[in-house]
């Protein structure tokens, strides 16, 4: 397969590029790929081409910029960043985000450790809909023990919430 | 503590100890945020400055974090920096950064953290030798500690939030620190490198900039950090570096059967350079103290152990050298102490190169 760039040489590298949110897959041969920064090395240069090679500034529209409520990004800079500027920024630019971490993780949903917080709230959250759909199903008995459960879970959580006051 | 203290000690990320080679060092670092305030690169300086004395105090009242010690990076020289860069401490990026930045190291060096570095905090562990998943258990205890402590930036979908969406997720970055002089000899370590690159993971040389890698010594890392849990990353990492080992193993018994007049050369040549140059770069020092850290682990030069390499190879960083001789050094005087340092230590160990 020849270079998508240059048209010329044996495309050797493989990207999926991103512009304006829509994943893009890309062949490009060596020479482009170090043209524009690529370093088979280095995880992070994989990042800045990723965002780096997106819409030339001059054609975004300065008005119509997504801006971070609470860190004001703005989605130029996080394009030529390639970095985040709160935590926030990951809802505002998750449109932009979607397609990028799917290319760099090949998933867009985490499995792994948890804040002991979090993963109480998850258990609760979980619990409320397994009742739900037991209220639903008129399985009164399974729901009433989930209820107990639940309250159990809550009691935790707000234990929890009070022990990490204290500090 | 000050960083000249250091200087006393080996450095946590080389071992101590007899080593069976190969795998030098093991390291895990987890990237953490604090809900609500902005990123490092976003906050005003003022905000840093802050937020770095609250994650100071929350960090100096973690329980495994044993004899803490603060590093300000707004009152450290760039000599102390490349100390502490040199010890596997802190990163090129933290030692770039002035006051609202910092280090926070146990005393044994095991473990640290960076305070605002691309993250609120990078927390860390190393210890020498192949023992990753004792290293990711050691950082672990400290991340749940602190939890109870810091209100992390973290989001059910997609897990810690950080800096860089390269690292979302569990913001686990496992690498193995390997010496890899077999496959260098035969021609193929880049062809090993880059078969690690296809599989996920990402391959850099230990010492030297870009892709100059001196003296066979590479850093292998997963890259992945999103839709895999922690011991599933770490336990990916161990089976393909238990891969790369038996490569390496194969290698050297291949050179030691076919080339073996070529080894011998090669670290006769080592030895004699060491015990004789008047002048030695950092990188000659590194490449040629990995030809001799061949011969040990080859078992063709006695009269040296492999912990005494290590110490040769981290008092010879420029950092390191500078320090001991208590001024700054151009370049060329630099290169002059270096070979000065080890052919006195080649002569303590017997080596004369005669
Ligand atoms: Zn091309
Ligand atoms: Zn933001």
């Amino acid at each position: 397969m020849k270079c998508e760039v240059c048209n010329s040489a044996e495309a050797s590298v493989h990207f999926k590029q991103v512009v304006d949110g829509v994943v893009r897959e890309l062949y490009v041969c060596q020479g482009c790929a170090a043209k524009n920064g690529f370093d088979v090395q280095s995880p992070m240069a994989l990042t800045d081409f990723l965002f780096g090679m997106g819409v030339p500034e001059n054609q975004l529209d300065p008005s119509s910029e997504k801006t971070c409520p609470s860190c004001n990004m703005t989605l130029g800079q996080f394009r030529k960043l390639s970095r985040l500027g709160c935590a926030r920024c990951y809802e505002t630019f998750s449109e932009q985000l979607e397609p990028v971490l799917h290319a760099m993780h090949r998933s867009t949903k985490h499995v792994g450790k948890m804040p002991a917080g979090e993963k109480l709230t998850s258990e609760i959250v979980a619990m409320q809909r397994a009742m739900e759909k037991a209220v639903s199903c008129e399985d009164f008995e399974e729901a009433a023990k989930l209820r107990d459960v639940l309250h159990t879970l809550k009691a935790d959580s707000v234990q929890g919430n009070e022990g990490g006051n204290d500090q | 503590m000050i960083v000249d203290e250091l200087l006393k000690k080996p450095g946590a990320w080389l071992s101590r100890d007899d080593e069976p080679g190969i795998i030098l060092s093991s390291r895990v670092r987890l990237a953490r945020n604090v809900r609500g305030v902005p990123f490092p690169a976003q906050a005003r300086a003022d905000e840093r400055i802050r937020s770095c004395a609250t994650l100071r105090d929350a960090c100096n009242s973690v329980p495994s974090l044993v004899h803490p010690f603060f590093f300000d990076m707004g009152s450290l020289d760039p000599l102390d920096k490349a100390i502490l860069k040199e010890r596997r401490l802190i990163s090129r990026e933290l030692a770039e950064k002035g006051e609202g930045s910092g280090l926070i190291v146990a005393e044994n060096e095991n473990t640290a953290i960076m305070i605002n570095e691309e993250d609120h905090l990078r927390l860390q562990a190393i210890s020498p030798g192949a023992d990753i998943l004792s290293v990711w258990k050691r950082v672990d205890a400290v991340d749940t500690e602190l939890e109870s402590k810091i209100d992390y930036a973290f989001s059910p979908r997609l897990g810690y939030l950080t800096s860089c969406p390269s690292n979302v997720g569990t913001g686990l970055r496992a690498s193995v620190m390997l010496h890899l002089p077999g496959l260098h000899l035969q021609g193929e370590a880049e062809a090993v490198v880059r078969g690690l690159g296809k599989i996920g993971l990402a391959v850099r040389g230990l010492f030297g900039e870009g892709s100059q890698a001196f003296g066979s010594m590479f850093q292998v890392s997963n890259q992945v950090t999103l839709g895999q849990d922690e011991e599933s990353i770490i336990k990916h990492l161990v089976t393909v570096i238990e891969e790369v080992v038996g490569h390496e193993r194969n290698a050297r018994m291949r050179l030691l059967e076919n080339r073996r007049a070529i080894v011998m050369d090669k670290v006769a040549r080592a030895v004699g350079i060491l015990a004789k140059a008047r002048m030695l770069s950092s990188g000659e020092a590194v490449e040629l103290l990995s030809m001799l850290r061949m011969g040990v682990e080859f078992g063709v030069v006695t009269g040296v152990r492999l912990p005494e390499i290590n110490e040769i190879m981290l008092t010879t960083q420029p950092g390191h050298l500078q320090k001991t001789e208590k001024q700054t050094l151009g370049p060329m005087e630099r290169d002059e102490v270096r070979a000065e340092i080890v052919r006195r230590r080649m002569s303590d160990l017997g080596f004369t190169g005669d």
